[in-house]
């Protein structure tokens, strides 16, 4: 199965290497702008828990492998347009697809030089680098921070952005409003599927950027989210929901000193609310950057119905009602990682992470049986523990360690 | 054994540096320029700072295109933004792989880039040479205190 799997994984690369030449090779003869990145990785922790989906105690080469090849060019003086291709393993019900999708393309009009407006499929500026975490050569880890970009899955958007520029001497304020629909469809590993069509999200993100720091705030909603959890063959449809969520993240890079850090907050109406925060400091000695991070996430259910079911005889009904599990779930690590120039447009990240996920999950379900006007309602539970982003409760702290290699063209 | 072992250091530790590169443009000076019909405005370091870090897209309510010479970038970014080359591409690489702006036009000499500026009244660049005649104006001239690796 791996080695199935490896030469589909080199037809699709060689194709999309194919594609990267050809392109090139029309570039030259036009204003075509083409860049990429890419990375290349290996992880594994000690545990057998499959962690961020699919990292477990056997070495993964795909969780952090990934290829991209951006494509810009300008339309006259006004308009202009760029798209991304992608090559990763998608995290979707295609589980273990590598093929070559469309990341996002989009076209921009730029009426003044402080103003421009986007439209097509865009990625969401959710939190301080959710638009560009794709590129491992633009941050300090291996990949981007569970705790925070683990909460949801919502990273790209149809719909239109408005992008104002203000610039206050050193420093540019800036206000993006973004607003459109967008599907997610996403495999949680253990069994269960989530696919959610979110209608209507809107987002607003404020910025204040200098040379050495970047302060950004984000705030936004959607009010149409239709979730459906499927786990084996039974469906769960919660339709309708309203989705909220906000950030707050900055960047540092003063002299050789770099911090990162951000706290977010998502909530689901009637079904969940999620918290995420991370705090990272490193400090660049020549070619070598060492950096720390703390990372903390903790979340909970509502107790809400998501099965209300009634069957009736001539002489008896029965009316099951099923509840969203109670649940409690946390996470937290601490890691420690290296990143070493290689060159000016590639390095070389080495990382130790280490994991502790805790929490419960309490199922209930009621069972009412009416019989000749008298009711009797038996009640049951069923706990579990919780996992963090594990797929399992991983048996204790869990040591995860991870290298890649990433450039950019 | 030792020798090999250190022999193999010494090569990496100059590639990684780039100490084995050779040193050019020393006390040269950086001209940036603009097309020789362009109305674009003499330009002050600062602004020029921020063009060249995707902080400012506009001179003069302008918006502009950006042309940067691949032969002295290295020195180029040294002088005006401080900013080593890594740092320089994580800036850009943020701008063009999020499709926000513009990325700036790669070009590969002083000839290329004084075609580019020509071909677009809005463009600047960067060469090392004082243009010759009137082939483009001249914006703003800084003496180059860097090296730089070819």
């Amino acid at each position: 199965m791996d080695l199935w799997k490896n030469i589909v994984f080199s037809c699709r690369l060689f194709i999309f290497c194919l594609s990267l030449a050809t392109a090139l090779a029309t570039s030259v003869a036009s204003e075509l702008q083409i860049n990429g990145f890419g990375t290349v990785g290996a992880a594994a922790s000690d545990d057998q828990s499959g962690y961020a989906y699919d990292i477990r105690n056997k070495i993964n080469y795909y969780h952090d492998t990934k290829f991209g090849l951006n494509f810009s060019s300008r339309l006259g003086q006004k308009w202009s347009w760029a798209s991304q291709l992608l090559v990763k393993r998608w995290v979707d019900d295609t589980f273990d697809d590598n093929k070559v999708k469309l990341d996002w393309a989009l076209v921009s009009y730029h009426p003044w030089s402080d103003l421009s407006f986007r439209v097509g499929k865009q990625k969401l500026p959710l939190w301080l680098f959710s638009d560009y975490a794709e590129v491992g050569f633009l941050y300090p880890w291996v990949r981007p921070i569970q705790e925070v970009y683990g909460i949801t899955p919502l990273n790209t958007i149809t719909g239109a952005s408005l992008n104002y520029i203000k610039q206050l001497g050193t420093v540019n304020f800036e206000l993006n409003a973004v607003a459109g629909d967008s599907k997610v469809v996403e495999d949680r590993n253990g069994g269960i599927v989530l696919l959610a069509n979110v209608k209507r999200a809107q987002l607003l993100t404020f910025s204040l950027i200098h040379e050495n720091f970047l302060l950004k705030a984000n705030l936004g909603k959607s009010d149409a989210v239709d979730v459906t959890q499927r786990t084996g063959s039974s469906s769960y449809v919660f339709p309708q929901l309203k989705y909220t969520f906000a950030s707050l993240g900055a960047k540092v890079d003063y002299q050789t000193h770099f911090v990162w850090t951000e706290i977010v907050t998502t909530h689901v109406e009637h079904l969940s609310n999620m918290n995420g925060l991370y705090l990272s400091y490193g400090k660049k000695f020549g070619i070598f950057s060492p950096h720390i991070t703390y990372a903390r996430y903790w979340s909970h259910n509502y107790k809400s119905v998501r099965a209300d079911t009634t069957t009736s005889t001539a002489t008896t009904t029965v009316r099951v009602l099923s509840y969203v599990p109670e649940r409690k779930n946390k996470q937290q690590s601490l890691i420690l990682g290296l990143v070493t120039k290689i060159t000016d447009r590639s390095n070389f990240k080495l990382e130790w992470q280490y994991i502790d996920a805790d929490g419960y999950s309490r199922d209930t379900t009621e069972r009412s049986t009416t019989t000749g006007g008298v009711t009797t309602t038996v009640t049951s539970h069923g706990n579990t523990k919780e996992r963090g982003f594990f797929d399992a409760h991983p048996r204790g702290e869990v040591n995860l360690f991870s290298a890649t290699i990433n450039f950019i063209f | 054994m030792n020798h090999f072992m250190t022999s193999i250091f010494l090569i990496l530790t100059l590639q990684f540096t780039g100490v084995s590169s050779s040193l050019a443009l020393a006390d040269d000076s950086i001209f940036v320029i603009a097309g020789k019909n362009s109305s674009l405005p003499q330009i002050t370091a600062t602004d020029l700072k921020l063009i060249y870090l995707g902080q400012k897209s506009s001179l003069a309510g302008k918006p502009i295109l950006i042309g940067q010479n691949e032969s002295i970038q290295e020195s180029f970014y040294a002088t005006f933004t401080d900013k080593d080359m890594t740092a320089i591409n994580q800036l850009w690489g943020i701008v063009i792989f999020t499709g926000k702006t513009d990325p700036p036009k790669n070009l590969k000499s002083d000839s290329e880039v004084i075609k580019f500026v020509n071909d677009d009244e809005n463009a600047i660049g960067y060469v090392s040479k004082q243009p010759e005649g009137d082939s483009a104006r001249v914006l703003a001239i800084q003496k180059s205190t860097t090296t730089t690796s070819k």
